[in-house]
């Protein structure tokens, strides 16, 4: 464990699922040199595959103190090979009239996206949008048989050392997220850095500063000034990704509330479009609680009383989600 | 090992255990004769035969139907996680040739499904083979490295092929498990055929090394070099510790020099011999089962390392050392010690039970192979 612990919050009730932390992301890190299929951030849609293809079903993580098998994602299958475009035919030369892919990929981030589950008037999904989880307990830096992945003292920032790692993978096993990618052409395992060197210079990471949606909230997880410690501590309103997997992220998540389900007449019923039971295998036993909490602050904001929850999580001011000093 | 232990202890006489007159240590003692010829009896000895020409580039080059292959068995690497469990290639054929100048080895093995690092894909990995010297070898060493990547003051330099080339340079250093680092301005000419579904690699470099932290060879002053192989099978995901791998084996130049007292310090067998069987109870009656995977042991535990294989990959003087001081050579690996004002210490205790019961168990870890 380490000294401090920076952390995220993601509130699932705005994200729109607009990708523009991915492209910010890609953009500044992914996109060239063997990274073109990373996705660092990649946002997905739940119920759903996601990417890599069923990353859920793909082993990793503790079971108690002992890493859990897992496999690697094949580039072809679970990634998808990245779609090239015949830009050159189609827009310079002129021998093909049409735009199109030259290569037929088997799945890509958002494959399945907008899909969900349910019949209609009664389907449902929303978007989940993942980065490294930065976790407590990380599985890949524990299986890792050089030590080359470690964990900052002073943030718990979690990295792997480009110079000591030789592109084992037995981090992208464990990773039960499968958030460790491989880069064929260098040989090495690489993943999201919370974009270190902007932290250090006190400018969020790029996923988060960019977000159009102001979902994205980053502070230390002790400093109680600060917008992470107030909605994860305080109002204990975020929850973690699949904590069954025991490796204890540091990226949370404010569950999304639904609109109720309809009835055979078409009556809206008490019941929310987004099964809980769907909710509380991603999220883990407490969702319901927080999915109380969420629902009786903003009746309260409704009402026009006070919410310190709901004006933190509004974030009226964009500088306010940010506390990374 | 330690010889004066070893000698008082072969003064002793125990009924039950059966004395061996000249079978252990002969090598040391016959210092008339050759020295190695109790390796070359061991069959641990690869022959390097003498040609001319420059250093081959080609592992088909006919120049090796000169040398007689010595086949070497490898293990799965059981001793650090992650662990081998299964291990894909058990045998390879070596071959060395050299000139005045430059050493070269072939290393085969039987491979029927080929595996090179398929261009842009996250789940495959190559085949690969690496060679492994001691970086200080000679009267002066006065013992060999740990045979598993080396280990703290006894630094080993490694030869790499891998299919497909990849990962880097060919010539790297390590000193434990989880250690392997190239060495900079190092280098090894390694090229690999596959052929009839056999693999075969050529490594070869000039006996001078471009850098002090690589293996020097000088059959005139030393004429007997130690080198270990390991193989990687990708196809089945081997790769890092995922490995089989040899004991420590001998290159010998014809006309080479060596020293009786180096051949001593390969650490010999115990005199005494016990007896198997026996051993095996012992080792559930001593608490080793508790700590220690080995075939018929019941007890699913990874607290130490793991014994298959132990009595083909190490000498039995060493067995016998690991059992009576475990902190003279500690596998090199960060879960295998705590450090005692200062100083790493085996969590392995000494055994304490009777001397005769060591002799029973090593006895016994010998027949792990
Ligand atoms: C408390 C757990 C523990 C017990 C009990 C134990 N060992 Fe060990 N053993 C270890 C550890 C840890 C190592 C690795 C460190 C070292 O080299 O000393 C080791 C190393 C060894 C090695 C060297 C392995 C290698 O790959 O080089 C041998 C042989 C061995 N033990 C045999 C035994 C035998 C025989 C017994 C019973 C008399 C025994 N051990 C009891 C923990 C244990």
């Amino acid at each position: 464990m380490s000294k401090r612990q920076l952390a995220m919050v993601m509130d699932l009730n705005k994200c729109i699922g607009c990708q523009t932390c991915t492209v910010a992301c890609k953009v500044q890190w992914t996109n060239r040199n063997g990274r073109d299929y990373m996705y660092w951030n990649n946002v997905e849609t739940a119920p759903g595959k996601g990417y890599p293809k069923n990353w859920q079903e793909s082993g990793g993580g503790w079971e108690g103190s002992v890493l859990k098998d897992g496999k690697i994602p094949s580039l072809a299958n679970d990634y998808g090979m990245p779609v090239q475009l015949n830009y050159e035919q189609a827009l310079f030369a002129g021998t093909d009239p049409w735009l199109k892919a030259t290569n037929d990929p088997a799945w890509t981030p958002n494959w399945d996206e907008d899909e969900g589950a349910g019949e209609f008037p009664n389907s449902y999904h929303f978007y989940l949008p993942r980065i490294c989880n930065h976790c407590t307990n990380p599985a890949c830096l524990a299986a890792c048989p050089r030590g080359a992945i470690y964990k900052r003292e002073e943030d718990g920032i979690v990295l792997v050392d480009q110079s000591r790692c030789r592109g084992y993978r037995h981090c992208v096993v464990a990773c039960p997220y499968k958030k460790v990618y491989f880069n064929p052409l260098f040989n090495r395992s690489e993943k999201c850095i919370f974009c270190y060197p902007r932290v250090e210079q006190g400018i969020p990471p790029a996923c988060a500063k960019q977000c159009v949606g102001r979902i994205r909230h980053v502070g230390f997880l002790d400093d109680e000034a600060g917008p992470v410690h107030k909605i994860v501590v305080k109002w204990k309103a975020a929850l973690t990704l699949r904590p069954d997997f025991g490796t204890e992220p540091n990226a949370y998540y404010v569950p999304p509330l639904s609109s109720p389900k309809f009835d055979a007449e078409g009556k809206p019923t008490a019941e929310p479009r987004i099964p809980v039971a769907f909710l509380e295998k991603l999220f883990g036993p407490r969702v319901g609680e927080v999915l109380g909490l969420l629902e009786a602050e903003r009746s309260k904001k409704a009402r026009g009383e006070e919410s310190e929850l709901m004006d933190l999580l509004i974030a009226y001011r964009q500088e306010e989600m940010f506390k990374i000093r | 090992m330690n010889r004066t232990v070893l000698a008082t202890l072969a003064g002793i006489v125990i009924p039950s255990l059966l004395i061996v007159g000249t079978a252990p240590a002969e090598g040391a003692r016959r210092a008339k004769g050759d020295p190695t010829s109790v390796l070359t009896r061991n069959g641990e000895v690869v022959m390097a035969a003498r040609v001319a020409g420059e250093m081959p580039t080609d592992p088909g080059d006919g120049r090796f139907e000169n040398a007689n292959p010595l086949t070497v068995r490898l293990y799965p690497q059981v001793a650090a996680e992650p662990r081998a469990e299964k291990g894909v290639v058990r045998e390879a054929a070596v071959r060395a040739i050299h000139t005045e100048a430059w050493i070269a080895f072939l290393v085969e093995w039987a491979d029927p499904d080929r595996s090179d690092v398929k261009q842009g894909t996250t789940d495959t990995f190559a085949d690969a083979a690496a060679l492994q010297f001691p970086l200080k070898y000679g009267e002066a060493a006065d013992r060999l490295p740990y045979v598993g990547m080396g280990g703290p003051e006894r630094p080993v330099n490694i030869w790499l092929w891998r299919n497909g080339g990849g990962g880097g340079p060919a010539s790297l250093k390590a000193t434990g498990f989880g250690t392997l680092e190239p060495v900079a301005g190092g280098g090894a000419m390694t090229a690999g055929k596959w052929e009839n579904g056999r693999v075969r690699v050529l490594f070869a470099r000039s006996f001078g090394a471009s850098s002090p932290e690589e293996v020097k060879f000088a059959p005139k002053q030393i004429g007997l070099v130690p080198v270990a192989l390991a193989v990687w099978g990708g196809e089945k995901g081997e790769r890092g510790g995922l490995k089989t791998l040899s004991g420590w084996r001998f290159v010998k130049f014809d006309g080479g020099k060596v020293s009786p007292a180096y051949v001593r310090s390969f650490g010999w067998n115990p005199k005494i011999r016990g007896d198997a069987k026996t051993g095996e109870t012992l080792m559930m009656r001593h608490g080793c089962a508790g700590c220690h995977v080995y075939p018929g042991n019941p007890i699913p535990t990874k607290i130490g390392p793991g014994l298959a294989g132990i009595g083909g990959i190490h000498r039995p003087g060493y067995l016998f050392e690991s059992l009576k001081d475990p902190s003279a050579v500690i596998v090199p690996h960060k879960n295998y010690y705590s450090l005692k004002d200062g100083q790493p210490v085996s969590i392995m205790a000494p055994f304490s039970g009777p001397e005769r019961d060591a002799y029973h168990i090593v006895e016994f870890l010998r027949t792990l192979k």
